[in-house]
């Protein structure tokens, strides 16, 4: 992932940093010019940001879905969405034009230019939006990108949870609005905002109440002792924990100083460039001692609850109680029981199993995540597994564009089937019926809405059990066969985000209350006799885990009425997925120091007997179901087929002064449309150094990018003209004159896999000594795999690859001739969860008629040697490295303060390798140690010291070499 | 080797120069009967104007002052108009041609209006530290400063007695001519809501929620009442009562004499801005982008007008028009009676910012740093 150009490295790499050639391969020439450099590399910059696939390495983004893009205009927003959605689309519209008002009022300003909403029917969808280059991953719910100000919100198949979103982006839409105008009007620059922690969590505040998931977290975070001060929460940027903290904050400044406070906030900002004095001027106190006052509210609110309440630890057994896991489920053939669930402990996620009544067992990896197209990821939290009694686990992976459904023998353990289910791209929970033949799950088509389903294993076929826009979540299959519990938002408290249970009969086909009420009942899952239904609610503050006894009522009762439940956990922070054991135990989930643990309870009879916490059931609500308000009709008038726009993304201009190749000015700009999808970018720049230079010393590019499909292109022209330095041959300058065009592809196989090619035809006038024309034909192709883990100083885990076929021809003069081959291959064995060893294998081959020259020698390639000391037309090396954890946090600490280093990672390695042009002569060596650290996520500074291995590996350097120098490991 | 002339230092200086014209108009001002020397006219600060200026109107001249405004409204006297910046600077405008005549700087933001008083302008600003000053617009010099805390209330002048409204919770009570204390009182908590007296209690409203009165003679509070949120907006004295909105989006009438509630009224957003009167209706705006006429005497609506947007600023009544910018980007001038919409103009920024009607001008602060003047079209009046 690097990119060597001229010295500096960005976190992407582009095939010329071994081949400066003169037919390049990568259709954005990339040569050592030094200058201008800049215009070229925000250049590629803006490339690399905005199409990492186009890279050596990296992992692709797949456009795989061909959405009609429409666009509903209402009073305040332009609603990008496609027709399959347009239901959701109208609800969110009027959700949007109603929260406009709200936060209008709040903010006390209102945004004068129309605001683009881009609305996606599932995550799936979403995460190929080319509004953000990057990936996204699966717990990102929405994001504003205020370059542009957009906002790009997806349906998870709650419509309060999809408003929820819809409402927090628009939080982000007016602070940006209200700090931009605070500063504007005090003619200070717009070049910041107030801190993460403030803005999401005003965004969290103001677009949701505090609910069971934040009070579990907070909760947690106080009984633990990990609760962050304000002052200190740089240390979690960006986490969950910031967000609920900060939402936390200010609930507690508006309650004890009064909401108009957190305005005032912002409209103070303009008064220091500290946000601590900001806040200082806002409360007439320091922001330490605010601070110590919310710490000390959340003590005074939380530790009392340990009188009546446990942590998970204390009253249940802990199977796995490190990392995050989930959807536990017990398995049993013979005397052997094993516990499979989801979890992330490598970096991916995967399922695992554990041996029950086995303390020295350990967890054995049943399904890799995240590394094969077939398992590309996990919906960690939202799709429960299941096991039939025949031994077949159930569970679901995306897999290309949509979900897809896998059977795993577990005797024979091997994946059976894959199911793609057609129309059906995001599944949720599975729930086998116990004969084993069909299996409930609950799916969000591409309308946006969850339903529940009943997949024939033996008929492949689907049926639809619920069509409608509530939320079904949950579905577990009663052991008589007739019935399906399942979790829905469909009672009247679902327009709050509330969900209830209910049962689906099979016979009839009809939907009833199970149990009802204005708090949440989730996960219900059967007693194997079926007597006895267990679930989560958070009747009581917290999720915990209660039983609904239906002996009675399978007696005969026919209301439940009459009914009750009884909670048998009472855990301060929240229990998930409860499962039953066919010997009456429980397998969960519990929430505790911060992890997600599968945890058990020994005799779960014993507890629903003793349980001290009773409620009657409420009776069912007679009301109709809720319903949200729609902006009616789009129709002809207001909804429009998209029509690409074009605005600019950025513009820059230069000049600059060098003693060596004077001066040079110009300018690079970008455009897009709004959607990402279409890109052009310019380059201009001018390089004379006389007047009547200036004509021919035009530098000029121009590049079009389409990403709207799964095969990506790019086509460009281009005229480069001046004084260069090439530094693969002789170290001299030359002066050359190029220009031509270049058409690309790029397509992506999978999320790690893609191929790639390209063709360009330049003509070339150099001069050197003696001056040569050419019209160069360069050709390429290429295949590229990447599903690297990174850690904090490069890759840690998977494998890396790339080989590439390419020729250059002059098909005028025959001055150049010559063909070219690349393979590189890197791999990484994972050795713990924080350290690896890595290898790696090049061979760069350059043959024919002004074949150019590779070169090596550093800091990221053979150690020992200066940088670049080495060239050839050909070129092999071979690395080994030991990656692992060094010193986990180095801090500086002050009478006044300290400030946090980060941590430090260390590596062993040895390298050897050569470069020749004919004839082959010297193995080169090395072998050392180094240290990396990690500076603030974007750079990592590398030292190594060590010996070089000399006169072809005849003998060891006297003495030590030191390199320092910047770069990710390879 | 050449002599070079220092041509950039020479070049910057003389676009300061230009840039910042120093306010010294050589005379004091002239004040007639109907001069807007203070935010809301008045020292009950009803925005009430005794000029007549009625629609349809015609932009007099445009005036860039080159950074935004607070909420209070520019001031007017003579031939001038003054009106501070969120820059920190006072410029005077020539008031018939929208020319510049001078400029000073103040610390900070100046976030109300100035005050004309005589030779003087008087001004807070929400940082620093002369965060009140005093400045001599005929010589072109300082007369006084004080250290007082941030101020974003514009300042009020009774008798020779001066009353200004901190950020640090404080009413002072100062000597006009050298801004030496009289009394202070002190609340705890900001203030950013502008004073008004009738000449006996000085009332504001604060922070901590509560609306203060205070003796104008002892510093001592007279009576306190305590809406549900805090109290921005700046209240005003109208027939016996004090008017005034909150946060809580309830707007209050309060017996000056004692303070007793004498209705209140809900509305279906926050108050950040005074009312304005007419007659028997009192005139107020709100974040739901209304402007409501409720009857003084019982509190009942008589109207309710709906812009596109926010209205946060104060009405100001010319004979039967009432005048009211909004975040929308328009100034409306409505039937005062009626609530219909008799002129309107749209603007290129929000208007945040109290318009004043004097002379023959409606002159009001848009959002794009814009002071406009309006005056009736050739004909009408």
């Amino acid at each position: 992932m690097r990119c060597e150009v001229l010295g500096l490295e960005l976190r992407s790499n582009i095939p010329c940093n071994k081949m400066v050639s003169n037919g390049s391969l990568c259709f954005w020439e990339v040569r050592a010019v030094r200058r201008s450099c800049l215009l070229y590399i925000l250049l590629l910059v803006f490339l690399q940001s905005v199409s990492a696939q186009f890279y050596y390495f990296g992992r692709n983004k797949v456009q795989y879905t061909d959405f009609d893009w429409h666009v509903l205009k209402t009073d305040h927003f332009d609603i990008y969405y496609y027709p399959e959605m347009k239901d959701i689309t109208e609800r969110g519209a009027a959700y949007a034009e109603e929260s406009y008002k709200v936060l209008e009022d709040k903010f006390n300003i209102n945004v004068t230019s129309r605001i683009p909403l881009i609305f996606y029917s599932s995550h799936l969808h979403f995460q190929q939006t080319n509004v953000t280059p990057g990936f996204i991953p699966e717990g990102v719910g929405g994001f504003f990108e205020f370059l542009k100000g957009r906002v790009v919100i997806p349906s998870d198949g709650s419509i309060p949870q999809f408003k929820h979103v819809i409402r927090h982006e628009l939080v982000h839409v007016f602070t940006h609005t209200k700090i931009g105008r605070v500063l504007m009007d005090h003619r200070l620059p717009q070049d910041r905002l107030p801190p993460l922690w403030f803005t999401e969590g005003l965004a969290e505040y103001w677009s949701t109440e505090w609910d069971t998931q934040a009070e579990m977290l907070l909760r947690d975070a106080v009984l633990s002792d990990y609760l962050v001060p304000l002052s200190s929460i740089e240390s979690i940027s960006g986490s969950f924990l910031m967000y609920k903290e900060g939402q936390s904050f200010l609930q507690f400044l508006a309650q004890t100083y009064g909401e108009e406070k957190i305005l005032l906030i912002m409209e103070n900002f303009w008064k220091s460039g500290s946000f601590r004095e900001v806040m200082k001027l806002t409360f007439g106190k320091e922001f330490k001692e605010i601070d110590e006052e919310w710490q000390y509210h959340l003590k005074k609110k939380y530790y009392p609850l340990l009188s009546d309440y446990d942590q998970p630890s204390v009253v249940s057994r802990g199977l796995v109680t490190e990392g995050f896991n989930s959807k536990p489920v017990v398995y049993r053939k013979g005397e052997k029981s094993e516990v499979f669930f989801i979890g992330n402990y490598t970096g991916y996620t995967s399922i695992y199993r554990k041996e029950l009544g086995n303390p020295k067992a350990k967890l054995v990896t049943v399904i890799e995540g995240e590394k094969s197209d077939e398992f590309e990821a996990f919906h960690f939290f939202q799709s429960k597994i299941d096991i039939s009694k025949s031994g077949t686990l159930a569970f679901v992976t995306k897999s290309g564009e949509n979900d897809a459904l896998h059977l795993y023998d577990i005797d024979k353990e091997k994946v059976m089937e894959t199911v793609r289910l057609p129309g059906l791209v995001s599944i949720g929970s599975l729930s086998w019926s116990p004969d084993g033949k069909d299996i409930a799950l609950s799916a969000i088509d591409k309308t946006g809405y969850n339903d529940l389903y009943v997949y024939s294993v033996e008929r492949r076929d689907l049926k639809r059990l619920t069509n409608d826009y509530y939320d079904e979540r949950d579905p577990a299959w009663s052991p008589a066969g007739d019935e399906i519990a399942f979790s829905s938002d469909r009672s009247v408290f679902g327009s709050k985000g509330k969900y209830n249970l209910f049962l689906y009969n099979l016979k009839t086909g009809s939907v009833g209350y199970l149990i009802a009420g204005n708090e949440n009942y989730q996960s219900p899952t059967w007693s194997p006799t079926g007597e006895q239904i267990a679930f989560t609610s958070d009747l009581d503050g917290a999720r915990n885990i209660w039983i609904l006894d239906r002996r009675h009522q399978l007696a005969g009762a026919t209301s439940t009425p009459g009914l009750e439940i009884r909670k048998i956990t009472n855990f301060t922070t929240a229990a998930f997925d409860p499962r039953w054991t066919e010997q009456g135990e429980m397998v969960f989930t519990a929430f505790e120091k911060f992890s997600f643990q599968i945890r058990m309870i020994d005799s779960v009879q014993t507890r629903f007997d003793r349980s001290q916490v009773v409620r009657a059931l409420n009776p069912s609500p007679q009301e109709s179901p809720w319903s949200t308000t729609k902006i009616e009709g789009i129709s002809e008038v207001n909804a429009l087929r998209y029509v690409r726009d074009y605005t600019l993304d950025i513009a820059q201009s230069q000049i600059s002064t060098d003693p060596v190749f004077g001066t040079t000015g110009g300018a690079a700009l970008a455009i897009s449309d709004l959607l990402g999808n279409d890109q052009y970018y310019f380059l201009i720049y001018n390089s004379a150094q006389a007047r009547d230079e200036i004509l021919k010393s035009f530098n000029i590019a121009i590049s079009r990018i389409n990403l709207s499909q799964r095969l990506n292109y790019a086509y460009g022209i281009y005229h480069f003209s001046g004084r260069r330095y090439d530094l693969t041959d002789p170290d001299l300058f030359f002066t050359e004159r190029v220009f031509g065009g270049y058409f690309a592809l790029s397509y992506p196989l999978s999320k790690f896999h893609r191929v790639e090619a390209s063709l360009s035809l330049s003509r070339s006038d150099k001069e050197v000594i003696t001056s040569r024309k050419a019209l160069l034909v360069s050709t390429s192709v290429s295949y590229v795999h990447d599903n690297s883990l990174w850690g904090l100083s490069g890759p840690i885990d998977g494998n890396r690859f790339i080989v590439t076929l390419a020729y250059t021809t002059d098909v005028q003069f025959s001055n150049v001739n010559y063909y070219t081959l690349i393979a590189d291959y890197r791999r990484y064995f994972r050795l713990s969860q924080r350290s690896a060893f890595a290898v790696r294998g090049q061979l760069f081959y350059n043959e024919g008629r002004e074949a150019r020259r590779f070169f090596m020698g550093g800091s990221w390639d053979l150690r020992g040697y200066p940088r670049w000391s080495l060239r050839g037309k050909k070129l092999w090396l071979y690395s080994q490295e030991l990656r692992f954890p060094f010193i986990d946090e180095l801090g500086i600490r002050f009478p006044f303060g300290g400030i946090s280093l980060g941590a430090l990672r260390g590596a062993l390695f040895f390298d050897m390798g050569s470069t020749w042009d004919n004839k082959y002569t010297t193995t080169y060596g090395s072998l050392g140690t180094g240290l990396r650290w990690n500076f603030a996520g974007a750079l990592v500074l590398r030292y190594d010291i060590g010996k070089r291995i000399e006169k072809n590996f005849g003998r060891l350097q006297k003495g030590l070499f030191h390199q320092f120098f910047f770069g990710w490991d390879f | 080797m050449p002599h070079r002339r220092p041509y950039l230092p020479s070049l910057l200086l003389s676009v300061t120069l230009i840039g910042c014209v120093p306010m010294r108009l050589q005379r004091a001002v002239k004040i007639s009967e109907g001069d807007w020397l203070l935010f809301g006219g008045n020292p009950e600060r009803t925005n009430q104007s005794v000029a007549i200026v009625t629609p349809p109107l015609e932009l007099a001249w445009e005036y860039d002052a080159a950074a935004g405004f607070g909420s209070g409204s520019p001031v007017a006297a003579d031939s001038f108009v003054f009106v501070g910046t969120l820059q920190g600077e006072i410029h005077a405008i020539h008031a018939k041609t929208g020319d510049r005549k001078g400029v000073f700087s103040v610390e900070s933001a100046v976030t109300g209006s100035p005050l004309i008083d005589g030779i003087s302008i008087i001004a807070g600003s929400a940082k620093g530290d002369r965060t009140l000053v005093s400045y001599d617009f005929r010589e072109g010099t300082l007369r006084w400063s004080r250290e007082l805390g941030g101020i974003e209330c514009s300042p009020l002048r009774f008798a020779n007695k001066l009353f200004v409204t901190t950020l640090t919770g404080v009413l002072y009570c100062l000597e006009k001519s050298d801004g030496s204390d009289i009394w202070r009182f002190e609340t705890h908590q900001p203030i950013r809501s502008s004073p008004a007296t009738d000449g006996r209690v000085v009332v504001f409203g604060c922070d901590d929620g509560h609306l203060y009165a205070v003796d104008i003679e002892t510093g001592k509070v007279a009576w306190k009442f305590k809406a549900r949120r805090s109290i921005f907006c700046t209240p005003a004295i109208y027939r016996g009562a004090v008017l005034f909105g909150s946060m809580d989006s309830t707007f209050y009438a309060l017996s000056v004499r004692d303070g007793t509630l004498l209705w209140k009224q809900s509305v279906g957003g926050k108050i950040y801005a005074g009312p304005s009167f007419y007659e028997d209706l009192a005139l107020f705006g709100a974040t739901d982008g209304t402007l409501t006429a409720l009857h003084v005497s019982n509190g009942s609506e008589v109207w309710k007008f709906r812009a596109s947007s926010i209205i946060n600023s104060s009405p100001v009544v010319s004979d039967r028009i009432v005048y009211v910018g909004s975040l929308d980007k328009h100034i409306y001038g409505l039937d005062v009676l009626t609530g219909q919409v008799k002129w309107k103009h749209e603007l290129q920024g929000r208007v945040k910012t109290t318009p004043i009607v004097w002379r023959d001008y409606l002159i009001v602060a848009a959002e794009d740093r814009s002071i406009l003047a309006f005056r009736p079209k050739t004909g009408q009046q």
